[in-house]
This record gives C-alpha cells, structure tokens and sequence, in this order.
C-alpha cells in the first residue's frame, strides 16, 4: 500500500500509459530525449520508448500526459431548492433512499451509494449514476451502450438549496440527471444557467464578468483563448457556429477584459452581434499567482435548449528557466473543487443578469 | 567550416568508434566510406555497428554511424532537422542495396535499421548556455508518420555531450570496479550487462558485456559480476543510476530492482550513482535503510562526471 505510488510499471503497464497520451506528447517525450524514430505508427513508437528504463520524473511525466487526455470531463450544474418551509426536506436523503434502485426505467438510471468528500469546511458528497444510452445500430439492432458519471451534491449559503455538479463524460449525462431530478417532488424547483433567459448582450455580459469573477483566489487572469460563436441560420433549426482563435481577435478582446472596459464596446463583438452571433463558449487562461501552474478553463452552453457547462481545458506547468509549459496533472479532487467553484460564480453572474430583466 | 571535415571530422569518427567498440558493440566496416545504394547513388558513412540485443535474444542490431564534431555558435534547428531527414533516407537506401549487403556480409543477419549520430560540441565553454536551444532543436524536428504504404521505419538516436560522456563515465566506473577487482583477487570480475526478462517481453535473461541502444538512453543501467571470497564466488548486483538522487527517485528504483531480480539478501548491491547532489549525504542513510532494511552490503559510490572526453575514446 504505501509503495503503490511508487510501483515501478512494467513494459506493458507503460505502453497502456503511453496509449492514453496524445502523439504530439509522444513524439515530444521521444524527441527530446534524442530518439526519432521515422515511419511508425503510435504502437510502434510506445513500443520503443517502453523499452526504456525512466526514474520518477520520467514515469510522471507519462502520467500526466496520459491523464491530461482523460480530465477532458465537462461539468454540469443545477440548483434545487425546495419550498421555504419544508424543513424536513434532504436532498441527500433522496439519493441516498434510492441507492441501488432503477429511478427511471426509460433510461435505466440505478443511483450508487452516495459518499462524503470533505471540502475545506464545507460537506460535499460524491455519487454514481449509471444508465443506458439506447443507439440505433446500422444493422436493425439496438445498440446498448451502458454509461456511467460521477455527480456531487452540496449545500449552498442558501436555505434549503443544494448544488448539483454533474461530472458529464458524455454530453447526455447532465440530461439524464435533469430529468429525473424534476420527477422527484413537486416541491422542489431545478434552475439551471440557461442562455435562453439572457439577451445577446447579456450573453457578452456574462462571459466578460465570468473573466474576472470565475476564479479568483490565488490566480490572476491571463487571457482568452478561445471563443465559440453560434448563429440560428434562417431556414431549419440549425445553428451556423464559428470558432475564433486569432491572436489579433482574442488579444482585443482579452485587453477589454484585463481593462475593464465592457466587451460590448468591443469591436469584433460588435460586428458579431450585428451578424447575429451569439457567444456560446469562451476559454479563460489563468495562472497562479504564486506559482507555476496555468489552468485552461472553458465555459460553454451546449446542448438544445443551451445548458451551461464548464470543463477544464488544459493544466500545465512552467519549468526551467525558459519556463517551458509542460503539462501536468490536477488531481481529480482539486479540479472537481475549481469547477464548481467558477459554476457557483457563473450562476452568481447569470442571477445578476436575471434579475436586471425582473 | 562550420563542421570539421577531414583531420578533425575523422579523428572525431575514430574517437566515436572507440566508445561505440568499449561498449561492446562490434566494427563491420572501416570508417568513411562510400557505397551505392538502392537508388542508384553512392552514400558516405562514417561507420558500421552490430551488436548483440541484450533484450531480444538471438537479436543483432545493425547501426549506421554519422559522427558530427561542431560549434555551438554554428549549430541550428534547420541543420538537426535536415540531417535527420538525410540519416533517414541513406538508411533506407542502403538497407535494401544489394552492393552494401553484399560488401557487408556482416550485416546480413542484423536489423539495419538503426542510425546513431553521435554529435560532439567542442566549444565546451559554450555548451551549457546551448543546451536549451538544443532542446528546443531537438523538438522541431518533424519526423514522418506512418500511413499505410510500404516505407520502412528506421530507428535514429542522437547523442551529444551528455550522453556521449554520461557513456565514458559507465566505463570509468566500470574500469575502476576492475582494477579493485584484480587489486584484491588478481582476477577480472566479469562484470556483464544485465537485461532481466522482467523488462524483456518475452525474451529470456541475458547477460552481456554490451550496452545496447536501450540502455544508453535509459535511467539507470543493471549489471552483474562475480566477487571471488576465498574459494566461493558471490554475486554483486550494480546499478549504474543516472536519475536524480531525491527519496521519490529511489523509492522507485527500489521497485525497478525488485522487479528485476536486483535485490538479494547475500548479494552485495552497489549503486553507483552520476548526478551530484548535496543533499543526498543527508538521507544516504534513509535510502540504505528503504532499499535493503537491516543491510549493510549496500554501498553508494560515486560516479566521475567527466568536462571533457577521457584520454582512452581520445588515446
């Protein structure tokens, strides 16, 4: 048990760790250590470089690219309230009640057991969901895709209100979840953040506040990386969605934000808005104020209607005296905590922004 | 010229060559010649390598040498890239030519598909402020992918003045492990290489007196020899460790040589380590105790980082 961290992998375990990383990571672990091989397919480059003996610094660095492909998970939220006066009311006593049993036979959805996750001083719990995703197949059979998540439930500083983060590994998990939660009582209310209760420009609003206001703490704000437009094209209910990652763009618009001038006043946002864009997802870039890591978050609203997520787009560290970013690792724990927490800002933002409409 | 060619480009071949050979690794050809290849032209090499693949057994590895001597100041990104590509093609070219196989009977029964440039910066006052451009060298090189077809994959390794003298420093130690050796039983030890099945998929044990392409790009480097008592012969298990010397480092290599067979109760074990570490007199006695709790056959010592390369790979 206590030497579990420090196992030494054999051949096979190191090849498994390597087929999770990318090969531009591969390549790069290969190349930097003076070994090039040419005309090979990922296997056969995992087969090479298994061939080696590493030190702890090497087999970490393995680790990390290999979970830096499996933190991809986005994060869902709800809120649910209950009626001011239903003292006697528990979330976590509904989950709990229901372990081990199908709560929706159209899905198959089955609770795990519901466990606490210490969090600062706050008590948090973890639970399972499993369920089945019904695909038709090409040949007339139906196809059975059985499908788990991780979900976390969590009192706020509200009365009789809990937060529920959907760990979403699949973009249909946090629907599933939805659904079954409005069946549960009648007096209980799920809020979502929902794009459809904003304007275009409350949308630019909420996406610029998020900036500042998502993470705070101990890291500063660095730039946008990325930013997801969507257009409703007039014909059929499709949506035409543009990606923006040019550094002039997103220099602007990043500048506005570090300035705090409003973003409406933008002039790609402008012109976006006059198209008949909206922003659908922005990635934030934040470093540590004391510290080595940079952490990649992205917010976005995804699905139909469009539903508020967040997921953790990249984590890295500076090395060296070049300060050469390499990628590392967020214990699971620790990314769970920041993305609930810049969820917990988010429908801060969006309820601001509500109830300027009220 | 940026490169030395003539005097010094082939003294540095020579000087390559004789590592390459201490190594254990066996001379096909004389060094720098020309010879036709599959398309009809002539390629230059600097010289031919086999050896023995200590974790295939019944393997040889054949390996093509490009022996490079260079200034910092005149080494770029472009030129790694460019002479990683033509290594690449004169490769492939020779490996399928009927004159080379037939000139190099020796190298019939290999796997030729291995090329070794072994890269030397002289102005070592310059080097260790080149060395982050060098990384960075290293990472630009865009190697091709496969994509189906029939184009064959080579193995290409570059070595510069790390490697190359992390490699003469093994044999200093390895040489000094002798001399005791002879000093106290007037016999040569046998120290050989070991490859543990463990780390070999399916292929047996083996001990060698070569160090293959594996290990000169690994961590740490196992190796065996008889120690002669009186009239019983002992075992000593050595580790030539090349890794960082923090408690995590060694808390997995403890596990690397138990999986390895490298721990035994009897054996003495020696751990020779490279990198120089001041705060490794502290927790010396922590890292005894975590690998060989109760021993006292455990012993560090010390490894020479050489500034520059040894008068027996210049002699």
């Amino acid at each position: 048990m206590m030497n579990e961290r420090y196992n030494y992998p054999n051949q096979y375990e190191i090849q498994q760790a390597l087929s999770f990383c990318d090969r531009s990571f591969i390549d790069a672990f290969a190349q930097s250590r003076g070994i090039f091989i040419t005309y090979v397919t990922k296997e056969g480059l995992i087969d090479v470089l298994s061939g080696l003996f590493f030190e702890h610094s090497d087999l970490e660095e393995i680790r990390n690219g290999a979970f830096q492909v499996h933190a991809k998970s986005t994060l869902a939220g709800f809120l649910v309230s209950s009626e001011v006066d239903k003292d006697d009311f528990n979330l976590i006593d509904v989950f709990d009640s229901r372990r081990g049993t199908v709560v929706d036979p159209k899905t198959k959805m089955s609770l795990g057991p519901i466990v606490t996750v210490t969090e600062d001083h706050l008590q948090a719990y973890r639970g399972t969901v499993e369920y089945v995703q019904w695909k038709p197949g090409r040949i007339e059979f139906l196809q059975e895709d059985a499908r788990s998540f991780d979900y976390y439930v969590q009192k706020t500083q509200n009365e009789n209100q809990w937060r529920i983060l959907v760990d979403c590994a699949r973009s249909n998990d946090a629907k599933v979840m939805e659904n079954w939660m409005g069946t549960i009582s009648r007096d209980i209310t799920v809020a979502k953040i929902d794009q459809d209760s904003l304007t275009s420009s409350q949308t630019v609003h909420f996406f610029d506040e998020l900036a500042v206001r998502g993470v705070v703490d101990e890291w500063n704000f660095i730039q946008v990386k990325r930013l997801v437009l969507r257009r409703a094209t007039t014909s059929t209910e499709d949506e035409e969605e543009k990606e923006e990652t040019r550094p002039s763009v997103l220099s602007g618009i990043t500048q506005a934000i570090l300035e705090g001038n409003s973003l409406r006043n933008n002039p790609f946002v402008k012109q976006c808005e006059e198209g008949g864009y909206r922003f659908t997802a922005m990635t934030y870039e934040y470093e540590e104020k004391e510290g080595p890591n940079v952490l990649g978050i992205r917010a976005e609203f995804k699905g139909r209607p469009k539903v508020f997520e967040v997921a953790l787009d990249s984590f890295k560290q500076r090395e060296g005296i070049e300060e050469i970013l390499k990628p590392a690792r967020l214990p699971n724990e620790q990314k769970v905590k920041m993305l609930s927490q810049f969820w917990s800002k988010a429908k801060e933002v969006f309820d601001e922004l509500i109830a300027e409409n009220l | 010229m940026p490169e030395d060619q003539g005097i010094n480009g082939d003294r540095w071949t020579e000087e390559a060559s004789r590592l390459l050979r201490r190594l254990g690794w066996e001379k096909i050809a004389d060094s720098n010649i020309d010879i036709e290849g599959s398309d009809g032209y002539m390629h230059g090499i600097d010289a031919l390598f086999r050896y023995m693949d200590g974790f295939k057994v019944s393997v040889t590895q054949g390996v093509f040498l490009e022996a490079k001597r260079y200034r910092t100041s005149s080494f770029n990104g472009a030129k790694l890239r460019d002479w990683v590509k033509r290594f690449d093609e004169k490769i492939q070219e020779l490996r399928l030519s009927d004159p080379f196989h037939k000139k190099y009977p020796a190298m019939q029964q290999t796997r030729p598909n291995n090329g070794l440039l072994v890269l030397w910066f002289h102005d070592l006052e310059n080097y260790w402020n080149f060395v982050p451009q060098f990384e960075k060298a290293l990472l630009s090189v865009q190697v091709s992918i496969k994509r189906g077809g029939s184009r064959l994959g080579n193995r290409l390794f570059v070595l510069e003045n790390q490697g190359i003298l992390r490699l003469a420093s093994l044999f200093e130690a390895v040489e000094r492990w002798n001399l005791d050796a002879r000093k106290a039983e007037g016999v040569d030890t046998n120290l050989k290489f070991y490859y543990p099945s463990s780390f070999a998929q399916s292929s047996p044990t083996q001990e060698l007196a070569v160090v293959g392409l594996e290990y000169i790009y690994s961590k740490f480097i196992l190796a065996r020899a008889q120690q002669f008592d009186g009239n019983s012969v002992r075992t000593a298990d050595i580790v030539f460790n090349f890794g960082s010397l923090d408690i995590d480092s060694f808390k997995r290599l403890k596990q690397a040589l138990l999986l390895s067979n490298m721990l035994h109760r009897t054996n003495d074990l020696y751990i020779y380590n490279y990198q120089r570490d001041d705060e490794f007199r502290k927790i010396e006695p922590d890292v005894k105790t975590l690998i060989k709790p109760g021993a006292t056959n455990l012993y560090f010592k010390p490894m020479e980082v050489l500034a520059d390369l040894p008068s027996w790979v210049k002699e």
